[in-house]
């Protein structure tokens, strides 16, 4: 599945002030078919995280959690009712509910 | 080795910062001796933990600031660290870095190597990285931070003294981050008009749009050079943490020869754990294994408790006093202590299992087990555990809810958990459940947990229809497991229980105190008593809930001290109550001293009990002899299902609601009990018109 730039742009992105604005993705490397969402990954399937995006706390407390741009993040399991998922960014464990997840675009 | 009275007459401060699990905790315990406290910061709950000691003939404070991932305040307790380290450069401030995580944790490192304060690198659970493989040189990251860098192991107590002696040669870090030339140039500009120590983190932050208080030409210039970023494209706050992020990649690349591999056991463990079929029973196992060590473990105690008070009612009575100042020492005095102290054994053990749970690494397990299903309440997996927790006492899980990070769902769960069923309501559901419902008790009783149950569902998701939901997500760390070090797990437990009976013990003996004035003044016939006339008003007002003896009506004021005294009120005004035997003084003592070996032995007896199949049976009722007679001539069954119902949902009991008041302040407090009030009112009023 292609990563869905329409929604992630919807999303927006975190902005100075807190403020949303939508990512200035062209300013980076150009949005190709490698990329996707976090959520998109299979089990133990490993990527590059390339943006960050959700609510400014939420984006800023994910990066700090370690999931920031440049990381390389591996799906590790879904949990029993089918929600939260497990993430581990370089051997740090993480949880992450799949709409924030879905906030995360990774490539490779 | 003598504690230091005052910390603030040190002659050395330290502060120790760190990521959340990186046993930073320990640390300042292995560091500590036998001098540490336990607080809250002032005017909020996140705990406070202190210890001075001794460093040649100085003496050096060191407090443990909360855990962050960065200065960033995203948390309450990211916002108290660095408010902290901002009021006041400390002596050394002591960065605990867990060693096997470099890549996240050299964050803060960065960040506080840019404060400018005097630093050093404890490099922890070394031991633990290195049986992963991990291959590391200190002295790379010596060399690049410019600070001394110590290995740890806390939870063995290595390299203490190391770290001491390095804390005492800390000095300012000699790394200098480079930002993009943009950012720097503003950085340059805006610093000079920022008069603190630590201008150059403090222009950082402001420029990637952090909440910092700035002076007014300084705020002026910031508003112009975010103005200037903009137009040149540059967005700070990016270029800020994506430039420390890099850093710290790189840096963490440099000092491991070899990556760690996985943690091993957290693997195997997770395996079962987080299996999907078999995780949430083996939850709930668990669950009930904390729910049997606490009541197994704490019985013994307090029935201990309860035979001191009755010797010291013995040695009263046996001392030539006026009938009225004897009753009122036995009742009023000892019975308050006792009232207080009864409530100590489960709340210790219960806080032993939580702490246990935390530092282990089960509590974060147990969020991402059923974070969807509390996600349906809007509010996070971590409030699972008060929620449970508030069937074994509500007053430990009101404490609880500080696990988790956002106000209003703190707020919302401890609104809710007073419906919770506690282990005192359970004594008088078995008592008229035997009385009126022989056949179905269990049913009876299982059916009130549900209720309580779904009334505080409910409650947690009305109150989450009315705040808008938190901004910074549910995203947690799952650490590791580690095996806790008994010291902290015992000192957090007992820290915890004794700030309780500090911060509530007054307000339940006072309460004792009211009750005994109420049910012996004019002294005399209780009939006749204060009591009798308040709570013939009161049945009037509960006559609609199918309650009309004054007696049955009466018993719920002092269940508001603690809701199994409704059973012994009942006693004393159905059969009046039994004159109290002397008691010599060795007898007493006799007496104290077998009841404390029986405790001990029966804790040692329910170590093999923890492990035995649970019982579904109801424990016996124990109430006095004869009150079961009385009780049953008194209401008809549907007036007595409204009144467990009334039991289950009213007021919570004086404890509740002071550990509420100590979380969330007065007014919350006080909302809460007219709440369930008015909730308990009207659900009783429903049940009395059941057909039955």
């Amino acid at each position: 599945m292609i990563w869905n730039k329409e929604a992630f742009l919807s999303r927006g992105y975190p902005g100075l002030d807190g403020e949303l604005r939508p990512p200035r993705l062209e300013e980076r490397d150009p949005v190709d078919e490698a990329m996707r969402c976090l959520t998109e990954l299979a089990m133990n399937e490993e990527a590059l995280v390339h943006a960050v995006g959700g609510p400014h706390l939420r984006a800023r407390r994910i990066m700090s959690l370690g999931l920031s741009p440049g990381a390389r993040v591996r799906m590790v399991r879904r949990a029993p009712l089918g929600d939260p998922l497990e993430f581990d960014v370089s051997g740090c464990l993480l949880m992450l509910r799949s709409e924030e997840a879905a906030g995360i675009v990774v490539e490779g | 080795m003598a504690c230091l009275a005052d910390p603030a007459s040190a002659d050395l401060r330290f502060v120790a910062v760190g990521n959340p699990n990186t046993g930073k905790t320990t640390l300042v315990n292995a560091l500590s001796g036998s001098c540490l406290r336990i607080g809250n910061w002032p005017g909020t709950t996140v705990e406070r933990v202190e210890t001075c000691f001794p460093v040649g003939d100085r003496q050096a404070c060191l407090v443990d600031l909360p855990g962050a991932y960065s200065l960033a305040a995203g948390t309450a307790e990211e916002r108290l660290t660095r408010d902290e380290l901002l009021a006041a450069r400390p002596d050394a401030v002591v960065d605990v870095v867990d060693a096997s995580n470099l890549e996240r944790n050299l964050y803060l490192t960065l960040e506080l190597a840019e404060l400018g304060y005097p630093l050093v690198v404890a490099l922890n659970l070394l031991d633990e990285a290195q049986a992963r493989g991990l291959d590391l040189r200190l002295e790379v990251l010596e060399e690049r931070l410019g600070v001394p860098v110590v290995a740890t192991v806390a939870v063995r107590e290595q390299g203490m003294e190391g770290l001491v002696s390095a804390a005492l040669q800390a000095r300012p870090a000699t790394l200098r981050l480079d930002y993009p030339e943009s950012i720097e140039s503003a950085v340059t500009r805006l610093e000079p008009l920022i008069p603190h120590p630590s201008r150059r983190w403090m222009a950082l932050a402001a420029l990637s749009g952090e909440p910092i208080s700035l002076d007014e030409p300084a705020s002026r210039l910031l508003e112009i050079l975010k103005v200037e970023l903009a137009s040149l494209g540059v967005d700070p706050f990016l270029g800020i943490v994506g430039t420390r992020y890099q850093a710290a990649r790189e840096m963490a690349a440099n000092v491991q020869v070899t990556r760690p591999g996985a943690h091993r056991l957290t693997e195997a463990l997770d395996r079962w754990f987080l299996h999907p079929w078999l995780g949430i029973p083996l939850f709930l196992l668990g669950m009930l294994l904390v729910f049997r060590f606490t009541f197994q473990f704490s019985d013994p105690w307090v029935g201990w408790l309860g035979q001191i008070q009755e010797v010291l009612g013995g040695w009263i009575a046996a001392m030539p006093l006026p009938g009225l100042v004897a009753s009122f020492l036995a009742d009023g005095l000892v019975g308050g202590i006792g009232t207080v102290l009864a409530f100590t054994p489960v709340l210790f053990f219960l806080f032993l299992a939580l702490s246990f749970l935390e530092a282990s690494g089960f509590l974060a397990r147990s969020a991402f087990l059923v974070d969807r299903l509390m996600k349906a309440m809007g509010l996070p997996g971590r409030a699972f555990i008060p929620m449970i927790l508030g069937f074994g006492c509500n007053v430990p899980a009101i404490s609880a809810t500080r696990t988790m990070e956002s106000f209003s769902d703190r707020l919302r769960v401890a609104m809710a958990v007073p419906f919770a069923a506690c282990s005192a309501r359970l004594a008088v559901f078995t008592l008229f459940t035997s009385v009126f419902f022989p056949g179905h008790a269990a049913v009876v009783v299982f059916g009130l947990y549900l209720l309580g149950l779904l009334v505080g569902m409910l409650t947690a998701l009305a109150l989450g229809r009315l705040t808008p939901p938190s901004e910074a997500g549910s995203a947690m760390e799952l650490p590791p497991y580690r095996i806790p070090t008994w010291k902290v797990v015992w000192r957090q437990a007992s820290a915890r229980t004794w700030s309780f009976v500090e911060g509530v013990g007054g307000a339940i003996l006072l309460s004792v105190a009211a009750v005994w004035v109420l049910l012996n003044l004019p002294p005399g016939d209780i009939s006749q008593s204060l009591y009798a006339r308040l709570s013939t008003g009161l049945a009037w007002l509960l006559g609609p809930l199918g309650i009309h003896d004054w007696r049955l009506a009466g018993a719920l004021v002092p269940g508001f001290v603690a809701k199994e005294v409704v059973i012994g009120t009942l006693g004393v005004s159905y059969l009046q109550a039994d004159p109290v035997a002397p008691m010599g003084l060795l007898e007493g003592l006799r007496q104290i001293a077998s009841g404390l070996l029986g405790a001990l032995w029966a804790t040692l007896q329910a170590i093999p009990a923890l492990l035995g199949l649970p019982g579904i049976a109801l424990p016996p009722p124990e109430a006095p002899e004869g009150l079961p007679a009385a009780l049953s001539q008194s209401m008809t069954r549907s007036g007595a299902l409204a009144y467990l119902v009334f039991v289950l949902l009213y007021t919570p009991c004086v404890g509740t609601l002071m550990a509420l008041r100590l979380e969330f302040g007065r007014r919350w407090a006080a909302l809460s009990a007219v709440y369930q009030l008015v909730v308990a009112y009207a659900l009783a009023f429903v049940a009395a018109r059941l057909p039955l």
